[in-house]
């Protein structure tokens, strides 16, 4: 009887979890929220972080074993690659430009068009993308498995449920979530912690940052997590399931057609090229793109529209180049 | 410490055996029979479906999920834990039967799903079952599950046709109650076979117009697709066989049996308009597959349905009840069925009730606009009426009429078409309704043409008269801004030629709005024709130029 009961306890144990997992510092700047967003599902911890950092640049991931994630998303730049399209598993360049990992924790979908509904559902993707890491998940979790400290570390980082295809998926979420970067000279600056004094370049750039970028781009995230049409092209193609129609592949709304989703400025200068296809090589293309270079079309970004309604930003040379040097400020490089 | 562990383990003993009253395991085995055209579905062959279509198919693959036992003597209920299920016909795998441990007793219905809840399928990492993202069945680009998905080739189109299904409003319930109840004995494996008539999927569905068919809302082809599978299935058990009827979860409440809350069974028996004189003549000079069938009136069906016997025309008498004109007998709603009687399956279902704010609205069920609100259109003292018509399994249209006494409901006629048939059967319906009820008499009626072709992006546009633009002015602006490109008769030249069909270019010669909204957006130059100008073209190309 005791035997038994000691059973069930050690059982209720196992089904509760046993010891939780230690929580992970992932520290949340202030200039950012109060704390980590994450889903209830899947709370970030200190073992969960460390695997998923550890599968992130891991090649048996892919199918050829050839590929990790962190091949195209390269710490040192941001998670991001410099290419204007990364060339996965079948050695043709992807549909749209690798985009850098910064701050996803607050994302409300991922990918360029939102299609992503949560981190953990993203990581699915590139998986099993057959222009990407082309994983087969029939066989994954067993070819995984033939590494015993792989199968102790999902052990601990999820404690009663160790390798499944979910806590693969759930342990690379965490770690992008941790990803939290705002410590450039605007942070410490915001947050009143010492720094260099702005130039006064840089504060004339900021000025005009609020003026004209700052509707989208909202500090201090720099993005407004949403999707807008900045004027890039006129048609889009329906080839590649719309690839090409952005947001409104998503939505299914004609109007979002061209849309895609405000990427975070942060890092912004050590993170090119730029757009959703990786267009523009440089900060200057991009704002004279915003200059003169919009494609007028009814779903423009009412924001990139004067009082008038004509499309394009009224800033001269001096201010592109006052923009810039704000935008420098903006670097921290991304270290964890 | 151990006494109060030990108390914590008897309580959710207790509390687990306090909702197993059925202790004893059974196994009930769910048999998927897929048929073609009168055949069992064999991979690769080529059959042609009931609805004219010949094609092979490639693959078929589905979720069915939630899989779910009650009985109502009783009152038990038993979700088999964890139930997604992959079922398929590849040529790697065939995949068609489900063996599931389940309490031995009575049971007398059985529910399951085609599809993923919404939950698992907002996170694909929230793996249960044989659910699994990456082997083909969902979209890692957009987070769900292909709930549905076949693949195979169009044989007369020379074609391939591709339908894949998702998304949360396209989560269907299927369900069905038995005459007699299974039984099943501790230990027993009992089989139920599902037979699916696989023909349906491709009701109302010109697969050569439209081979590739990825995904989409409700009321999008995959839609429409979506609900000919929900209804393609008999249960077999023993010597009954009953048509699964389906339901949409997210949209539509469960509890659609209620009886009025004053316990009165609803009483409409009065003489109902003979909507059987509406029979509408073939439509002259038309191919006859491209005939629709005349209007089945719901009058005609009502008699294939268990508890409503619903009239013509009813009159809102005060807020919350509606009472059929003339004769008396209050009731919270009226519903009309409209019943295929050859395959023993409800098509759609229109109810008329009042909200919570006594406001009413019309609540379609099977349709692929399940709600349409009437707002402050009708009110109490108001007469409602309903004709409709399901049209044949090429077109699968659907028209409500509703008809009020003073004025057009103009709101319910936000867009798309009108079809000269249409109109005069209503317009006859009118008639015949007001000889009925002179006291009721409506002097205009109004077409729910949002349900025209809403599951049908109408091919044959320009069969329809067009309900906004202007055809004469859009013939003007035509010859001056578009003819240079498209040519004068829409022949093309250095544009592309304007047409319908499976060999046309023109995807957007479909319907007014998607081709208006082209002609705005992407018509040179830029910004030189949208609004009026858009829906005069559209009107001009539909009406006059792009012929069936």
């Amino acid at each position: 009887m005791t035997r038994g009961i000691a059973a069930l306890l050690a059982l209720l144990a196992l089904a509760c979890g046993g010891e939780p997992p230690d929580p992970a510092v992932v520290r949340v700047p202030e200039n950012l929220g109060a704390s980590l967003p994450e889903p209830e599902r899947n709370p970030t911890t200190a073992e969960g972080v460390a695997l998923g950092r550890a599968l992130f640049f891991d090649p048996r991931l892919s199918g050829p074993n050839t590929i990790a994630c962190a091949d195209c998303h390269q710490p040192d730049r941001c998670y991001s690659d410099g290419k204007v399209r990364s060339i996965g598993a079948a050695g043709r360049p992807l549909a749209r430009h690798t985009p850098a990992l910064i701050n996803l924790a607050w994302a409300s979908g991922t990918f360029w068009d939102g299609g992503a509904k949560n981190l953990e559902s993203q990581v699915f993707g590139p998986l099993t993308s057959p222009l990407e890491m082309a994983a087969d998940t029939r066989t994954l979790v067993a070819e995984l498995g033939a590494d015993p400290a792989l199968r102790v570390a999902f052990e601990q980082a999820f404690p009663g449920e160790g390798l499944t295809l979910g806590t693969i998926a759930r342990a690379l979420a965490q770690f992008e979530r941790s990803l939290v970067f705002a410590d450039s000279p605007y942070d410490r600056r915001a947050r009143g912690e010492p720094a260099e004094p702005a130039t006064s370049l840089e504060q004339r750039g900021h000025a005009l940052f609020m003026t004209w970028c700052a509707s989208c781009h909202v500090p201090d995230q720099f993005t407004d997590f949403d999707y807008h049409d900045i004027g890039l092209d006129l048609a889009f193609a329906k080839d590649d399931e719309r690839v090409a129609w952005g947001r409104a592949r998503i939505s299914g709304a004609l109007d979002d057609r061209g849309a895609f989703k405000t990427p975070t400025l942060r890092n912004v200068a050590i993170t090119a090229p730029y757009m959703h296809d990786g267009r523009f090589a440089t900060l200057e293309q991009v704002l004279d793109h915003y200059r003169h270079g919009l494609v007028e079309s009814p779903n423009l970004a009412s924001q990139l529209r004067g009082p008038d309604g004509s499309p394009g930003l009224d800033i001269d040379d001096d201010d592109r180049e006052a923009i810039i040097a704000f935008l420098h400020t903006l670097t921290d490089g991304c270290q964890e | 410490m151990r006494s109060l562990a030990t108390t914590t383990v008897a309580l959710a003993l207790i509390s687990l055996c306090s909702t197993c009253t059925r202790d004893e395991q059974a196994t009930l085995v769910l048999e998927f029979r897929h048929r073609l055209d009168g055949q069992p579905l064999v991979l690769d062959q080529v059959r042609t479906t009931r609805y004219g279509q010949t094609v092979s198919f490639e693959h078929l693959r589905y979720w069915v999920s939630n899989v779910r036992l009650s009985d109502s003597i009783n009152g038990d209920d038993f979700t088999v834990p964890d139930s997604y299920y992959l079922i398929e016909q590849t040529p790697e795998h065939t995949r068609l039967t489900l063996a599931l441990e389940v309490p031995a007793g009575r049971w007398d219905t059985i529910e399951l799903h085609i599809g993923v809840d919404p939950e698992p399928n907002a996170s694909l990492d929230a793996i249960a079952g044989e659910l699994l993202p990456g082997i083909g069945m969902d979209w890692s680009w957009d987070t769900g599950y292909k709930f549905f998905r076949a693949e195979g080739a169009i044989v007369d189109a020379d074609d391939r046709f591709v339908i894949h299904t998702g998304g949360d409003p396209l989560y269907k319930r299927l369900r069905a109650e038995l005459d007699q109840p299974l039984a099943l004995e501790r230990g027993e494996q009992l089989e139920i076979a599902l037979e699916a008539d696989v023909d349906r999927l491709f009701v109302g569905v010109d697969l050569a117009a439209n081979p590739e068919i990825l995904g989409g809302p409700v009321d999008s082809l995959a839609g429409k697709i979506a609900g000919n599978y929900s209804r393609m299935f008999t249960l077999i058990s023993g010597s009954q066989r009953i048509v699964m009827q389906p339901s949409s979860p997210n949209l539509i409440d469960e509890d659609d049996d209620a009886i009025p809350s004053d316990g009165t069974p609803p009483q409409l028996s009065a003489t109902p308009v003979d909507l059987a004189a509406l029979a509408c003549e073939p439509v002259p000079g038309r191919p006859p597959e491209q005939q629709r069938s005349c209007f089945t009136a719901f009058s005609h069906a009502l008699a294939s349905t268990s508890r409503w016997d619903a009239g013509m025309l009813a009159a809102v008498t005060e807020a919350g009840t509606i009472v059929q004109a003339p004769a008396a007998g209050v009731v919270h709603e009226v519903r009309f069925t409209a019943h295929d009687e050859q395959a023993h399956v409800d098509l759609f279902r229109v109810t008329i009730r009042p909200n919570d704010d006594s406001a009413f609205f019309l609540e379609l069920d099977n349709v692929t606009q399940p709600v349409v609100d009437f707002g402050d259109a009708i009110a109490a003292g108001d007469a409602v009426g309903l004709v409709g018509s399901h049209y044949d399994p090429s077109f699968g249209a659907l028209a409500v009429a509703v008809v009020r006494r003073q004025e057009l409901v103009q709101r319910l006629c936000p867009q798309r078409y009108v079809t000269a048939e249409i109109s005069d059967a209503l317009d006859q319906a009118l008639a015949v309704g007001n000889a009925a009820w002179p006291e009721h008499a409506a002097d205009s009626l109004c077409v729910a043409t949002s349900l025209v072709c809403v599951s049908e992006p109408c091919e044959q546009a320009g069969d329809f008269v067009p309900a906004q633009g202007d055809v004469d002015a859009g013939r003007r602006l035509y010859a001056s801004g578009c003819a240079t490109c498209h040519g004068s008769e829409g022949e093309g030249d250095i544009g592309p030629p304007l047409c319908s069909g499976p060999s046309c270019s023109c995807s957007d010669c479909i319907d007014h709005p998607t081709l208006a909204d082209r002609i705005a957006l992407d018509m040179p130059p830029e910004g030189s024709c949208e609004g009026a100008c858009a829906a005069d073209v559209a009107a001009f190309i539909l009406h006059e130029l792009v012929l069936p």
